[in-house]
């Protein structure tokens, strides 16, 4: 009997009756002419309308030509050009740090990637990084500065601001997200300009944290590349909390179980919400949000009794007792206390608190790993320790307080949007209106933007040069690819245009900056320039990316924690934990893995990509536990009222699975009134519920306490889209515990059938003489972070459809990603399969082609040929994988050039644009094949590992897919398809994928076993 | 009021399907005249300025990839940059009219909007590279461009064009759909 997975709350209770009622593939979708039917009725006008444009085309197209085409060259061809053939550089991510590689055609970005040789990212990026192509293209985007909310001109606001700054020497300010910029900072100073850091999502607490503890106010180095056992009392660290890519590399290539390789890392976590973290652990419990901090006493009271130096004022935190208060099971503070201290020097601890007690747990996490030698070993707060989060709230709070009592003449605000992300509560709005010169320098005309007198139009961070320093002794440039589109300026531009004491007639503000720039680097050049020329040098550091001084693979420098620090964390949790009345709940706000803070709203790929968690698109819905819901008799999709004291929401809810009872939840970024046309009414606001940062230590607690939710009228259908493409409930993937996967490598996998047997093969086979292409994803290294979804649309023009069309299942995502869950749904286990064309051998779509626009090819790909394709959908239909999407629209509006500008500018030249009425399907970025194969070709050699890779390979931080050439035993694809943890999907069906997948193994104790504390329940 | 939703819905199902006949005979009909194969052979639109390849190609015998050197290097051929033509043109017949609307289009940074001659639809992906680097000469398809005066299509650059020339064997070229469809 094999293990059951489910997709919903629904499937786990009663899969019979879920298999029966999901809706066929088009049984939603139906067809939109007939939607247009059925609403207004086809009346005789409109047949003679039809009717008659289709004999006019006939007459015209009789006797004419097809239109005729321009070639226009260049006056000169610039050196690097070579018109078809993309180029690549170097760049860097001034927002999270993060090395930049962008894929440039005929001076267009088109693609970009992690830098390989970026320390940091080591070449991939999340998926919000892999979307900003799109934000760069963005028609919203603002077109060019304006002055008192018209139009203006730069010469206007360059004369106006710097009479302004000049008039408000001292009460000059400067508000900005984490800087990482030396050059930038640099400019802000010897301006005089005060310079406040706050962050969207802010890191105070770790921040605070660690001054605390440690004396010094960083952003440690997390070395999750170092810890066998990590330990997350709350913090989301695949998904949202810190550097995530980073974070993501570094956990999953301690999870790889290649080769004999039998050991792999551990994560425990403990949570209150289902977060990406939370569904990657091996062991997972939940936890009341206002519980977190007696648990981790807990965990340090157990820790400390075994290391032989008990804490007696943690006395009161037995694990005993814990538990009966938090319902955390005695034997899991046990147990976790025993595999830390196991692990001692080898462990990592990370925290995040949702409510007021951030900063108290932060110094319970840094005296934990402090205690079992971790600091130092897996954590560097005093080597290489990052800068990517310096902002600080209480910094801003002084920026407000001063606006108040009016020291504030003149406030330039830029790469933040404190009236939308701030909102009421802190009386932002209310302040920034005081502000006598409010300068404003931002992408959209925003919340913000509303308030400031001057609003400038950013610079996207691909038009304009920077330089970026993500940890101590690490630089990068920010390496512009293109011309800005608009009449638009980066900060540095602006400042340095600002801060001149004369402007002549010649004056640039892009070559002021990059004068700047150099002088920076040109100072790093004396430092690191080991003795080359500075032109030489330069020109090395622009091709490369990275300037890296010192080792930081090595052991960090490690610190001495303040003893009490732990003393005054215990004495601020006598403040009785508050949960609120027995009928109200906890709400806990958190990012979402696609929106994040918002800024990015305006930008349909992020905005239609399935959250990782739910599954959800285009909103945020209102979590509640599946126990919860079926208390109150709430169904997904139904409206509810959240209310607090100071504010109220009405959205949907849906059922998450492993959400602790009592507590809902909701994600931040969304509810954007002035952003664009895209992104304008999606979700609902929430930052009017986070609390003032007063009561908080500096940081903004996102857990409220005493929320009332109420049931209203009426319920929509969540775009989720989960149960779109359902495989009736078959058998698809599997996993296994460490322990029975040392016994037995094939541990987990259920067959049918015996090799060599199985169902009669109606195909005669196909020789594959060539190469051959296949694919293999490792399912346990995969976390779901969905950077290779939005790759794969970035990279072949799939396009974005919108709220209404997804809840028609017309998403066109060629990769998606299903997310299946096992277990109790109080706190299921889950496994994250990345499903795309399979590219079967016996491919099933093919044989009922009736039009062969689906065929097999002699390389082993599944062909789709657009303009062959006349749209039956049989090919879909007989899909057993469900990985076919119809263009129902044209949705690329590529039939009669709809496409507004600069958007055709964004498209991979080397994709065809599908139109309406046409099937698609992943290609196994065919393009990327041939360009790779051509390349080989004309070195005089075949093409091997690395000469092709697929977008959904290059995004993955993880290294889950491995893409390459199966003809060749020496490919990693091949050995890999041979390791004993393999398995395709539906093998029973013989369609022969070409796709591998290797099982998912849990560092947990076997089902049975002793110590169950993985089946906490409840 | 079902049962009128219905009779309604029946009647404009009839309307539908006699409209989308009409519309498809149509359409048929009308593309078959605008993609009939061979189209475009003899196409040779006059462009901004009268270049005669009989006169460089031919005459002077300047070499293909003289101008056009990205043949060898990228998937695209191109037309070359207005700075190429001025390589010879800064000394070579300066008092030539065209030459002169020419020098002025290099002096104003002005780029020429040549016409295209040979045209492929968007979902043809044909590779100039490969074909070079396999020794296809460009006359094979281009014909004797070093005998005209004005550039004329003489292949008709359809599939089964391409294709028959791709399925001899001696050729050894590769007949996925891929090779050129993406």
């Amino acid at each position: 009997m094999s293990k059951k997975f489910w997709m919903t709350v629904e499937q786990a209770e009663n899969p019979d009756e879920f298999a029966k009622n999901i809706p066929g593939e088009f049984a939603v979708s139906g067809s939109p002419v007939r939607e247009g039917f059925e609403k207004e009725g086809l009346d005789r006008r409109d047949f003679l309308k039809v009717t008659g444009a289709s004999a006019l085309m006939a007459a015209l197209a009789g006797c004419t030509r097809r239109p005729v085409q321009k070639i226009v060259p260049y006056v000169t061809n610039p050196e690097e050009i070579i018109p078809g053939q993309p180029n690549f550089y170097a760049s860097a991510d001034p927002a999270t740090g993060y090395g930049l590689v962008l894929k440039t055609r005929e001076g267009r970005p088109i693609k970009v990637d992690g830098n390989a040789d970026h320390p940091v990212n080591k070449g991939t990026l999340s998926a919000r990084g892999q979307a900003m192509v799109h934000d760069l293209y963005d028609p919203d985007r603002l077109r060019g500065p304006k002055v008192g909310g018209s139009d203006g001109s730069w010469d206007q606001v360059d004369a106006e601001v710097s009479k302004a700054l000049a008039s408000s020497k001292g009460s000059a300010w400067l508000l900005t997200g984490t800087v990482m910029s030396p050059t930038l900072k640099r400019v802000a100073s010897e301006m005089g300009l005060r310079h406040v850091m706050v962050d969207a999502f802010s890191m105070d607490d770790v921040l605070d944290g660690q001054a605390q503890s440690y004396g010094s106010r960083v952003f440690p180095r997390y070395r999750f590349d170092k810890a066998d056992y990590v330990l997350s009392l709350g913090a989301d660290f695949l998904g949202t909390w810190g550097s995530t890519v980073e974070y993501t590399h570094q956990f999953s290539e301690k999870r790889k179980l290649d080769g004999n390789k039998i050991s792999m890392n551990k994560l425990v976590m403990f949570e209150p919400v289902m977060t990406l973290t939370g569904q990657a652990s091996d062991e997972r419990f939940s936890v009341h949000p206002a519980d977190m901090l007696t648990v981790a006493f807990a965990i340090t009271h157990e820790v400390s009794k075994q290391l032989g130096r008990p804490m007696e004022e943690l006395a009161p935190f037995s694990a005993s007792e814990v538990a009966q208060k938090t319902g955390v099971p005695a034997e899991a503070i046990h147990s976790v206390a025993k595999e830390l201290v196991k692990y001692k020097g080898k462990g990592l601890v990370v925290a995040k608190d949702y409510g007021a007690k951030g900063v108290a747990l932060q110094n319970v996490a840094n005296f934990l790993n402090s205690l079992l030698e971790n600091e130092g070993e897996t954590i560097d707060g005093a080597s290489y320790p990052s800068n990517q989060f310096q902002g600080s709230h209480s910094d801003f709070e002084k920026l407000l307080n001063a606006i108040r009592t009016g020291g504030v003449k003149t406030l330039i605000i830029s790469g933040v949007n404190p009236a939308y992300l701030f909102a009421d509560s802190m009386k932002v709005k209310e302040a920034l209106e005081k502000v006598p010169n409010l300068v404003y320098l931002a992408s959209y005309a925003d919340e913000t933007a509303e308030l400031a007198k001057y609003v400038g139009a950013e610079s996207h961070s691909f038009e304009a040069w920077g330089d970026v320093s993500a940890q101590k002794d690490l630089y990068s440039i920010q390496q512009p690819t293109i011309r800005p589109l608009w009449n638009s300026r980066s900060l540095l531009e602006c400042l340095v245009t600002w801060g001149a004491s004369s402007r002549g007639k010649d004056f640039s503000p892009s070559e002021e900056a990059y004068k700047e720039l150099t002088k920076t680097w040109k100072e790093l050049h004396g430092r690191h320039g080991g003795g080359k020329g500075f032109q030489d040098w330069w020109d090395e550091q622009l091709m490369g990316g990275v300037l890296e001084g010192g080792n930081r693979e090595g052991k960090s420098q490690s610190r001495s924690y303040r003893q009490e620090m732990l003393r005054a964390a215990v004495a601020s949790s006598r403040s009785v934990s508050n949960k609120g009345g027995e009928a109200e709940f906890s709400l806990v706000l958190t990012p979402s893995v696609a929106i994040g803070d918002g800024s990015q709203s305006n930008n349909a790929v992020l905005q239609e990509l399935p959250d990782p968690v739910s599954k959800s698109t285009w909103g945020n819905y209102l979590a509640v536990s599946p126990v919860t819901a079926a208390k109150l008799g709430w169904n997904d999709g139904d409206f509810v009222k959240v209310e607090t004291s100071v504010s109220s929401a009405e959205l949907a809810v849906y059922k998450q699975p492993g959400l602790r009872e009592g507590v809902v939840s909701a994600h931040l970024g969304y509810g954007r009134k002035f952003n664009g046309r895209v992104g304008n009414g999606v979700g609902v606001s929430f930052v009017n519920f986070t609390g003032s940062s007063s009561t908080g230590m500096g940081t903004r607690p996102t857990h409220l306490v005493g929320v009332r939710v109420s049931r209203t009228r009426g319920s929509e259908r969540i775009p989720n889209t989960q149960t779109h493409h359902s495989l009736e409930g078959r058998e698809i993937v599997f996993d296994t515990t460490l322990e029975e996967y040392r016994k037995n490598p094939k541990a987990g996998i259920v067959r049918e059938f015996k090799e060599g047997e199985g169902p009669a093969n109606i195909w005669s086979g196909f020789e594959y003489n060539g190469y051959k292409w296949g694919m293999v994803i490792d399912l346990n290294s995969c976390t779901g972070c969905s950077a290779c979804v939005v790759a794969c649309s970035v990279e072949n023009n799939v396009p974005s459809v919108g709220k209404d069309q997804v809840q028609k299942n017309r998403e066109m995502q060629w990769l998606r990603i299903d997310r299946y869950y096992s277990g109790d749904p109080a706190n299921p286990e889950t496994i994250q399969q990345p499903m795309l064309c399979q590219h079967c051998d016996n491919a099933p779509c093919e044989t009922v082609c009736p039009v062969v626009a689906t065929v097999h090819n002699d390389e082993g790909l599944n062909q789709m040929i657009y303009n062959r394709c006349v749209g039956t959908k049989y090919c879909s239909n007989n899909c057993p994988y469900k990985v076919r999407r119809f263009n129902w629209f044209n949705n690329n509006g590529n039939m009669n050039g709809t496409l507004e500008h600069p958007i055709p500018l964004m498209m991979n030249p080397e994709v065809t644009l599908r139109s309406r009425g046409v099937m698609e399907k992943c290609t196994f970025c065919v393009q990327r094949i041939e360009a790779g194969k051509s390349l080989a070709k004309s070195q005089g050699r075949r093409a091997g590992d690395g000469d092709i890779r697929t977008a959904c390979q290059d995004a993955c931080s993880a290294d889950a897919i491995v893409f390459g050439d199966t003809n060749n035993p020496e490919s990693k694809v091949s050995k890999l398809r041979s390791h004993p943890r393999g398995f395709v999907t539906l093998e029973e069906v013989n369609a022969k994928p070409q796709i591998t997948y290797l099982t998912k193994v849990r560092n947990r104790a076997p089902e049975g076993g002793e110590g169950k504390q993985g089946e906490h329940h409840g | 009021m079902a049962e009128h939703r219905d009779s309604h819905a029946h009647e404009n199902e009839k309307k539908l399907i006699i409209a989308s006949f009409i519309l498809t005979v149509l359409t048929i009909a009308a593309f078959g005249l605008f993609l009939m194969p061979g189209r475009g052979v003899g196409y040779a639109p006059a462009q901004p300025i009268p270049f005669s390849h009989a006169l460089h190609a031919g005459k002077r015998k300047i070499q293909c990839l003289y101008c056009h050197s990205n043949a060898d290097k990228s998937p695209k051929s191109n037309v070359p940059a207005v700075a190429v033509c001025m390589n010879c043109h800064r000394v070579v017949k300066v008092d030539s009219p065209h030459i002169q609307k020419l020098t002025e289009a290099y002096n104003n940074n002005m780029p020429i909007q040549w016409t295209k001659v040979h045209v492929l639809p968007d979902y043809v992906y044909f590779n100039h590279q490969r074909h070079i680097q396999r020794g296809v000469s460009c006359e094979t398809c281009h014909g004797n461009v070093a005998d005209m005066e004005r550039v004329e299509q003489v292949s008709p650059f359809t599939m089964g064009w391409c294709v028959n020339c791709h399925r001899l064997p001696e050729n050894q070229a590769p007949l996925n759909c891929n090779t050129c469809h993406r």
